[in-house]
């Protein structure tokens, strides 16, 4: 096994070359201090798995920079507690991917690491998606067994689907986010990308612990709680109730996607599964809900950044003048989204944007409890009768790198309500469209049912 | 020349540190006089990644920090962020409570008699628990600030009050009760010489409109002018003083009918003025927005009434019960005992050890306690001022203290001695006994009525004018008498033994 890992360090960066997916990587010479053990874990749930993480999780060994200028150099005196859990676990990290900065994004591109592509259709360079391309583009170029990134708005889901792999968002606060550089701290979400469910589903249950260091994180007792609540209402005498919230087939589909996902449809009649029409109008406003809350999170979780201990460059001179850090080491996307985020927060109070889009982020979790089965255990909302929810995963696929069509700005328009209600939400491939490029099917669970999302998933990946 | 009369109103934002081992989200031990920079947990300085845990030993202290000031306490605990840009403070916000305050509408009782000041209840609008800032030092050579972390993200408890007060004295009484109050709920030691508790004040006048009309002799109160902040103020004193010299300042500018803005301002007690600071007239946008990071904790009735019940008593209730049986202490020892610093936890540790003495008659222990207080407030208190020690009572260790006062209640020495065993330990602190300091500064009570009469012959032998005076009906000279006598001996004389043998020598002489 040892050998093998050696090879495959050796030949990372060659591996590598056109794809761009990871920012720092271990050479063979580096990598025999990691494995020198291995033999002792070759049992654990993850002996010798190579993995991948994204950019933004903190790591003692290389730079952590969120793909951002202003964290070029920044090397983290403590480690996020994902990392512990896989080392500890027998995972082997070979390196870190790239991410658009600060996880805001959806196209994997910036100035400081360049931008992330993958070969589809003769070996033409497609895009990739974001934020965390890398971490779809080095599971689908076989570089590791699995890749840990991050899913705030679609940020997993979509690169998955885009690259043909499979991507899991899990509940809100199943994974510790401790040590993991925050955009939106109450969508953030630690997620995996594998080729198939089942490897998504080993590395979720390593990581898939409380932890006493994040307080968002769900404890033990939650845990027993949730796992309680949702199994008082599995019956494997009942069929399994797919919703299909048809009123989300906008306009813009693609003809292809739609028809992919009645064939998914036809897949799960023919397994026994009962289809039923669901209405979740309120979530048609998601990117708008997104943007005005998201944005304004990222402000704050992003002020620390024009502390003096940051912008290294800045201190030796390279940019004399008064000017806030920011402004010359982070990029163009993270600046417009903090000037939208600061507008929601201050005038707009007076239209109360903020407020709205709180309200509107509650009415789109109240319209998914009323329809699936297992009821919520924070609110009292009347519950309905599905098991999972089946959407696309994107409204069209990947396009080639350079590529832009007016509609780019809806690409997480199908992810985005099932992070705002937290829920558990896994990108499936589903054959190909469009000339030979990858179908993603989305599946969707209440709230703490991610065992169930990734059993029922099984069946098709 | 009509000139009105004038009402000053002011207000606090009090900030207390509370008395925790640990900051309030960052695990870091709080540390106290360390090198800078030494005890910083990567959340004091905002590394990205790092996440708050609310420590609950902070969550506990502020709610008997809420209870002891009165408050309704808030039935969740949860925390906003706010936000502003200033080097001391690294993640660009502050954790603190801006929604949901911890505690509201309480109320401080001041009273004549224990705090010197017309019965009164200062309402108390709001207590919040928020972090505190990094220390910065402006090294005044260059433009450069130097950081201390080891302060940032200490639990701070923030008082607040409308500018309910409406001069200096009983703002001053104000100031120093919040101090008591903390010190005994053990909340924090309040000391604002080393930071435990920092003072904003608002300043502000309006006029008083005197009655035009005849029947209603009630007079209004104008439109407020412009108020002042005045920060960075050390003292209880200095914030006394800033407040008179501010007040009258507005007076003069309004009397001149010159106006002015709402601004901040600081204090510098070497001139007694205050000076501008930064203009406060531009509102900062906070951007307040809730702190998911840390999931709202419930706050029971139940665990409300636990920590009342585990709070010591506060002062209002100790001067109840030091003035009535069986303290029965007077007044005014009660009042200045329970204004010293931890003064009744000294009182009380002395206390116990004299009540259990054994080896003391009752007598001597019920004439101990009887005494305690004004050794206490008086001689002990008065040593420490005298060598301008700061008015720590506990520099003389309880132990030693209780022993003095039995040692003299039990005439083994006399009062002199023991002023001169408590000057002693004040100078020279040691941690020997009583007894074994007795005999090394050779300060035995000499009662023994050969050597002591030998002394009085010797004095009276000394003075024959005075002597003849005495007969002649000077009786006052017996003290003098009495006083020459103990200086011959440095105070180890027994007086009463001195005053006998006195009186049987001159009634002698008398005789003859």
């Amino acid at each position: 096994m040892d050998q093998h890992i050696k090879e495959k360090c050796a030949s990372l960066a060659s591996l590598d070359a056109k794809i761009n997916s990871l920012t720092s990587l271990h050479t063979a010479e580096s990598i025999q201090h990691v494995i020198k053990d291995l033999d002792l874990k070759k049992s654990l749930p993850l002996g010798g798995k190579l993995i991948t993480i994204k950019e933004n999780m903190c790591t003692k060994y290389w730079t952590t920079s969120a793909s951002s200028e202003i964290l070029h150099d920044y090397v983290s005196p403590f480690e996020a507690t994902l990392v512990e859990s896989l080392e500890k676990n027998g995972g082997v990290i070979i390196g870190k991917t790239n991410m658009d900065e600060f996880a805001m994004g959806t196209s994997t591109h910036n100035s400081l690491h360049g931008r992330t592509a993958f070969p589809h259709t003769d070996n033409e360079l497609y895009q990739v998606g974001g934020s965390s391309g890398g971490c779809a583009a080095s599971v689908a170029a076989d570089l590791a067994f699995a890749s840990i990134g991050t899913d705030t708005g679609g940020s997993i889901r979509l690169p998955a689907a885009y690259v043909g792999c499979v991507g899991f968002k899990p509940s809100f606060g199943r994974i510790s986010r401790y040590g993991v550089i925050p955009f939106a701290h109450s969508l953030d979400t630690v997620g995996i990308v594998a080729k198939d469910v089942e490897g998504v589903h080993t590395v979720f249950d390593v990581l898939n612990q409380p932890d006493s260091k994040d307080a968002t994180c769900l404890t033990l007792q939650s845990r027993k709680t949730i796992d309680d609540h949702c199994n008082k209402y599995k019956s494997t005498e009942k069929p399994v109730v797919v919703g299909v919230p048809t009123n989300w087939n906008i306009a813009e589909t693609h003809p292809e996607v739609l028809s992919k996902w009645n064939e998914f449809l036809s897949v799960l009649k023919s397994q026994g599964c009962e289809i039923r029409e669901i209405q979740l109008p309120n979530s048609l406003y998601g990117l708008s809900i997104y943007s005005a809350l998201a944005y304004a999170e990222g402000v704050t979780n992003l002020a620390r950044f024009s502390n003096p201990i940051f912008g290294s460059r800045l201190q030796q001179g390279e940019y004399p003048d008064d000017v806030d850090p920011r402004t010359h080491l982070m990029g163009v996307e993270v600046q417009k989204r903090l000037l939208i985020g600061a507008y929601s927060l201050s005038f707009g109070k007076d239209n109360g944007i903020n407020q709205k889009a709180q309200l509107m982020r509650r009415a789109v979790q109240m319209e998914f409890n009323r329809s699936f089965k297992i009821p919520s255990l924070q609110e009292s909302d009347p519950s309905g009768d599905v098991d999972f929810i089946v959407t696309p995963s994107f409204l069209k696929p990947t396009q080639p790198i350079g590529a832009s069509a007016p509609t780019d700005f809806l690409s997480d328009s199908m992810l985005v309500p099932s992070s705002l209600a937290g829920l558990p939400s896994i990108s499936i491939p589903f054959g190909k469209i469009c000339g030979g490029l990858p179908m993603g099917i989305q599946l969707i669970a209440q709230y703490g049912d991610d065992k169930s999302l990734l059993s029922f998933s099984r069946r098709f990946s | 020349m009509y000139k009105p009369k004038w009402l000053a109103s002011v207000g606090f934002e009090i900030h207390l540190q509370l008395a925790t081992r640990k900051k309030l989200f960052s695990g870091a031990k709080i540390g106290v006089f360390e090198a800078p920079n030494t005890s910083v947990a990567p959340f004091d300085v905002s590394l990205p990644g790092s996440m708050p845990i609310l420590n609950r030993e902070a969550l506990n202290l502020a709610v008997r920090g809420v209870l002891a000031l009165n408050c309704k306490v808030a039935p969740v605990c949860q925390f906003d962020r706010k936000h502003y840009f200033y080097p001391d403070l690294p993640a660009g916000y502050q954790i603190t409570q801006q929604d949901v305050p911890l505690g509201k509408d309480g109320f401080v009782k001041l009273s004549k008699h224990l705090d010197d000041v017309d019965d009164t209840l200062v309402p108390i609008q709001h207590v919040q628990l928020e972090q505190d800032t990094a220390k910065s030092i402006h090294a005044d050579s260059v433009s450069k600030i130097l950081l201390d972390f080891n302060r940032a993200g200490s639990p701070l408890l923030e008082v607040v009050t409308a500018p309910c007060l409406h001069d200096e004295v009983t703002a001053s009484s104000f100031l120093r009760k919040i101090q008591s109050i903390m010190r005994h709920a053990r909340v924090s030691d309040a000391k604002m010489e080393t930071g435990g508790m920092r003072c904003d004040v608002n300043v502000s006048i309006a006029p008083i409109i005197p009655s035009s009309s005849e029947s209603s002799k009630a007079s209004k109160v104008g439109l407020e002018l412009p108020r002042t902040e005045l920060k960075n103020l050390s003292s209880v004193r200095n914030v006394v003083n800033a407040i008179r010299y501010e007040v009258q300042r507005q007076i003069s500018l309004a009397e001149k009918n010159e106006t002015w803005t709402t601004e901040t301002r600081g204090f510098d007690d070497k001139n007694g003025k205050t000076f501008a600071l930064r203009d406060k007239s531009i509102s900062e946008d906070y951007l307040y927005m809730p702190e998911t990071d840390i999931p709202p904790v419930t706050i029971s009735k139940k665990y409300v009434n636990e920590i009342s019940d585990a709070t010591g008593p506060l002062p209002d209730d100790l001067f109840v019960m030091l003035t009535s049986e069986p303290y029965s202490m007077p007044i005014r020892d009660a009042r200045i005992l329970l204004n010293l610093p931890y003064g009744y936890d000294y009182y009380s540790t002395v206390r116990d050890i004299i009540s259990r003495q054994d080896g003391q008659s009752k007598k001597v222990i019920d004439e101990s306690l009887r005494a305690l207080p004004t050794w206490i407030i008086t001689d002990l208190v008065g040593k420490l001022h005298e060598h301008e020690i700061e008015e720590d009572l506990f520099y003389v260790p309880p132990s030693q203290f209780a022993d003095i006062v039995c040692f003299c209640s039990a005439r083994k020495v006399s009062r002199l001695t023991a002023k001169a065993l408590i000057n002693h330990l004040v100078v020279t602190p040691s941690d020997q006994s009583i007894a074994n300091l007795i005999k090394e500064l050779k300060l035995n009570f000499i009662q023994d009525s050969n050597t002591l009469d030998v002394q009085v012959g010797k004095i009276l032998e000394a003075s024959p004018k005075q002597v003849q005076e005495f007969l002649t009906g000077k009786q006052s000279l017996l003290k003098y008498f009495i006083g020459q006598v103990m200086r011959q001996l440095r105070g180890r004389g027994d007086p009463v033994e001195i005053e006998k043998l006195l009186k049987q020598r001159l009634s002698e002489t008398l005789k003859k």
